[in-house]
């Protein structure tokens, strides 16, 4: 197996399943989908992780080098975003060719994909609507049109998506893109997954994104501009649309960049300092108590938890173009300092991650 | 004769008293035989298609490679031997358009119709230019000499096209202008896979969207000759405005960019018994205004305008104290200013500034009846802005004469590339500067050999063979440091090496043909891994460049162009090649007597080629699955199909006086 691994088959074995420990989401996850963005940004690629063996095949096929790799109900979902705005789908081991690719309108930049109410749902950051496929033919199945929700640039920026009882969150930044990107807003949007309807919308804080919190009923929310400490995290509940903040960058005084959670009490909370250093921390929701793991010239691309353990992707750091590249795995169970493994031996710099 | 060496051709004096027929000038520029530096020199002649432009001609010579963004009028730069765009110098009359390497010079904004000739040196350049760059010299020389010309074009995609050209002679006195317009909807046909490679169905023709032009410019100039000085002021305005396309899967239909730019130089020249020299005085202006408030071009919504100045004095001198030597020297100096406004943006850039002197002092060394010519030079550069940077650089050309009909060169030197203002400070918002760069430095040297045949033989032709090498330390690029902004980097150490061979006969006064082959390797050495030892982005292995042409006198001409570019990688992690590609162009032009204006109907891309084959899954080299792309010069960027250009051009008739 481990022969079939390093010559870089584009079959994925998949005969070894993680123990993930607390999370339920991802108790059954065995492999790592990784793209990865060469340092200049003109080239990608995928590659994958073995879970159980950290062996990292890599050079699988091609990917958008402004990607966002999703999992989702079985599938795979590689998002080529602002300049490409088009989605390729894969069964997952199946890389020669995706089953399918489409387009989802130039300039529409996706974001997102979420599968439910049987259908697949893309969120498009340039646009002011949803999408949503037929999963079986990947024929348009509609719009859900948030044009009511836009702000001053005529579109409502709509981010990241997370589904919860049928229902599909929808965190919509309300930048304005023709004012220097200065926030005129923050909303999250619900919408029947069954019928594409338009339920209501929440205030939110400025720049909003939605984290999932596995066994727990509530979500997360991350708001705050990009340079400035003027957002935080708190729990967002889904069925009053109400908002409970519980760290602040103003009290960090630091930008609170990205979190994920393996569970309602554990987490890992990454902050950008103005000398663009990247720090790692342990947080608990329930006393707010944070645990200061590690920092880093490199820059944090994003975080995705699986089990009790969270993937960071690192690149090249913004003040450091030779600062360490690659995935760092974080224990947010254990919580120890100094314990982080790098993954570092792919190709080119990791840009998303995601697991199946 | 050696004063006749060194002294500007222009300079050169009939003896005084006799009459000479004058049924054409002598070619005026340096002669390529005489030289130790490889140097090519394009003249746009009777064998010129009318649908050529400044960068097609450039491209023909050997060791070139054009990056375009499009068809006719649209962005196109140059490298040389591999070299990054900024290492090579342009340069109008001798004044630099982008001095010391400061930013890319676009070629489609330099009107073909108003050059004599088109001088490519390739590694050492001479110390006229000054601290020459290490990728090279490209020196457009403006027409000169009496009579007047007209032409108008008209082609495809609305493109209309008219250029004029007179001089006059008033004793002492002499002046000159030429301008052109040109005028396109540059909608042509291209082919799009929708980004969507996996994915045939949504494959389709679309047709390049804002993508107009237009474009004013041309010179005129004054000149009073005073005994053995020489007086003359010209300037050299352009405007340009433009709609930005965008690249293929980001089409833009709003985005535009109007450019202002005047060249003023006052030079004066002089010469003696063994002297000559010059003193130059120019002023650069430029201001780009870019528009997009829609942030079609990445996303974010812009309107900036930058405004940069540069005021510069050059003095040149040559001297010939004896036979065998003839030292020269040419001290540079000049201010720059950028300054960027960006409406949209809530904080006020400063402007910047920098000082740049540079020195080069050289002297040809000639032995044995000139069969022998060393020519040493050593060239600094003193840069004083955000950082101050002082650099002493040698060089070292040999040419070795043994007979006339045989030149063999060499040629090698140490060369210096400061970072300009837009890589120290950013410009267009999301270019972000870098004040912690480090000159690009490097090494070239090459060796060559010139073969002339007697230009009494009925079949005259010319043929150079060379070898070069080029390598660069601290080369800066520009990377991606977020989602849609651009950091510049010293990135590490690249080499280039390769032969060039170009090869020139004119047979029977029937036939003109030139041809040029270039094969080059190339390397990146940085220590990044996706990178390391891979091959330069857009540095083809092979190069072939042929034109040919059939005339009986001028009456009619039949001519045939060929480009072939090789397979080459379009990113640095030589993940995705571009096919090999053969272009083919040509013309027939008719005109039954001298004094009638000729009729011209040329073809470019006359296969109509959009669209070339390329593996479907690069990462992986066993897959046999190909798919189709469009094919471009630069990704994202298409190139037209097959395109049809008619051009009518009157000439005032060569002159046939006596002189007293």
């Amino acid at each position: 197996m481990i022969l079939l691994a390093l010559a870089c088959a584009p079959v994925i074995p998949e005969d070894s399943a993680l123990d993930t420990g607390g999370g339920d989401s991802d108790s059954a996850v065995a492999t790592a989908v990784v793209t990865t963005t060469s340092a200049d940004y003109a080239s990608a690629l995928l590659a994958t992780v073995q879970l159980s063996t950290m062996i990292i095949i890599d050079r699988i096929t091609t990917a958008p080098t402004d990607s966002q790799v999703v999992s989702e109900d079985g599938l795979v979902y590689v998002l080529g975003r602002f300049g490409v705005d088009a989605v390729r789908v894969y069964e997952p081991g199946e890389w020669v060719e995706p089953i399918q690719e489409f387009s989802t309108g130039d300039a529409s930049n996706p974001q997102d994909v979420k599968e439910c109410g049987g259908s697949v749902y893309v969120s498009l950051y340039g646009s002011t609507e949803v999408k949503r496929y037929d999963p079986e033919t990947w024929l348009l199945r509609g719009v859900v049109d948030l044009s009511s929700l836009a702000d001053s640039d005529g579109i409502p920026e709509v981010a990241n998506m997370i589904e919860r009882d049928g229902v599909l969150y929808v965190a919509l930044q309300q930048l304005d893109q023709d004012n220097g990107w200065v926030a005129n807003g923050g909303l999250v949007a619900s919408i029947d997954c069954a019928t594409g309807a338009l339920l209501q919308s929440f205030v939110a804080a400025p720049d909003p994104t939605l984290h999932d919190v596995p066994g727990s009923a509530k979500l997360m929310v991350r708001t705050g501009l990009y340079f400035a400490n003027d957002g935080g995290v708190g729990w967002f509940d889904p069925t009053t649309g109400t908002e409970a903040p519980l760290l602040t960058e103003a009290a960090l005084g630091e930008e609170i960049t990205d979190l994920a959670m393996v569970d309602a009490t554990h987490g890992i909370v990454v902050t950008h300092a103005e000398n663009h250093d990247f720090t790692t921390w342990c947080w608990n929701p329930d006393d707010n108590a944070l645990v200061e793991l590690f920092t880093t010239p490199s820059s944090f691309q994003g975080l995705k938890a699986v089990g009790d353990d969270v993937w960071i992707v690192a690149r090249a750091g913004w003040a450091d173009y030779l600062s360490p590249t690659g995935v760092i795995v974080v224990d947010a169970i254990a919580c120890e300092p100094g314990a982080e493994r790098w993954l570092t031996d792919f190709e080119f710099p990791p840009f998303s991650v995601d697991f199946y | 004769m050696s004063l006749l060496v060194f002294a500007n051709a222009a300079f050169a004096a009939e003896p005084p008293g006799e009459t000479v027929v004058v049924e054409a000038p002598a070619p005026r520029g340096p002669d390529a035989a005489a030289t130790s530096a490889a140097v090519t020199v394009l003249r746009p002649d009777a064998s010129t298609p009318a649908s050529a432009d400044v960068a097609s001609l450039v491209e023909s010579a050997a060791g070139t490679t054009v990056q375009r963004l499009g068809g006719l009028g649209d962005f196109a730069a140059v490298s040389i031997r591999g070299a990054s765009l900024r290492q090579v110098e342009v340069f109008l009359d001798g004044v630099p358009l982008n001095p010391d390497g400061a930013g890319v010079v676009n070629l489609a904004e330099l009107p073909l119709g108003a050059f004599e000739r088109i001088e490519v040196w390739r590694g050492n350049a001479p110390v006229s230019f000054g601290a020459a760059p290490l990728g090279g010299v490209v020196n457009l020389v403006t027409r000169q000499g009496d009579g007047g010309a007209v032409s108008a074009a008209y082609g495809p995609y609305q493109t209309v096209k008219g250029d004029a050209y007179g001089a006059l002679t008033h004793g002492n006195l002499d002046g000159n202008a030429f301008a052109e317009v040109l005028s396109t909807q540059g909608d042509y046909r291209y082919f799009d896979d929708n980004a969507t490679v996996f994915n045939l169905l949504d494959d389709h023709v679309r047709v390049r969207g804002n993508n107009d032009k237009l474009q004013v410019g041309g010179f005129v100039r004054g000149r009073a000759s005073l005994g053995d000085w020489r007086v003359s002021l010209t300037d050299a305005p352009l405007y340009r405005d433009e709609g930005l396309p965008g690249s293929v899967n980001l089409p833009a239909e709003e985005a535009r960019l109007t450019t202002l730019r005047n060249l003023a130089v006052a030079r004066v020249e002089g010469h003696g018994g063994a002297w000559a020299g010059s003193a130059t005085l120019w002023h650069l202006g430029r201001r780009e205004a870019l528009v997009d408030l829609a942030g079609e071009l990445d996303g974010a919504a812009r309107e900036e305008t930058d405004l940069s100045d540069t005021v510069g004095l050059r003095v040149t001198a040559t001297a010939a104290p004896s036979a065998w030597l003839q030292p020269s020297a040419t001290v540079s100096g000049h201010s720059e200013t950028l300054a960027v406004t960006d409406t949209l943006a809530t904080d006020d850039e400063p402007v910047r500034a920098r000082r740049v002197g540079t020195a080069a002092l050289g002297a040809d060394l000639r032995f044995w009846n000139d069969r022998l010519t060393l020519s040493p030079v050593v060239q600094g550069v003193a840069l004083d802005g955000a950082t101050t940077i002082e650099s002493l650089d040698p060089r070292l050309g040999a040419l070795v004469r043994p007979t006339r009909w045989l030149s063999l060169k060499a040629n090698g030197g140490r060369y210096l590339r400061a970072p300009d203002l837009v890589e120290m400070f950013g410009n267009h918002g999301n270019l972000e500067g870098n004040p912690l760069l480090v000159p690009e430095r490097g090494w070239q040297a090459d060796v060559g050999a010139r073969v002339e045949g007697p230009r009494a033989w009925p079949v005259r032709l010319s043929a150079d063979a060379g070898a070069f090498w080029l390598a660069s330390e601290d080369r800066i690029v520009w990377v991606q440091n977020s989602q849609q902004s651009f950091t510049p980097v010293n990135f590490g150490a690249t080499w280039v090496q390769g032969v060039e061979a170009a090869l020139d006969v004119q047979a029977f006064d029937v036939v003109d043909s030139d041809t040029t082959v270039t094969w080059q390797q190339s390397r990146n050495l940085t220590a990044d891994s996706g990178f390391a030892n891979n091959e330069l982005p857009r540095t083809p292995p092979l190069t072939i460049s042929e034109a040919v042409s059939v005339h009986w006198e001028e009456r009619v001409r039949l001519g045939y162009s060929l480009s072939y570019t090789g397979a080459n990688y379009w990113d640095a992690a030589n993940l995705y090649a571009s096919a090999p590609r053969t272009l083919h162009g040509a013309f027939v032009r008719a005109q039954p007597t001298p004094r009638w204006p000729s009729l011209e109907l040329s073809a470019l891309n006359l296969t109509d080629t959009l669209t070339e084959v390329v593996p479907r899954n690069p990462a992986d080299p066993d897959d046999p699955s190909r798919a189709v792309s469009a094919i471009t010069d630069f990704s994202g960027y298409p190139l037209p199909g097959r395109t049809f250009l008619l051009t009518a051009r009157w000439q005032q008739a060569p002159p046939t006086k006596d002189r007293p």
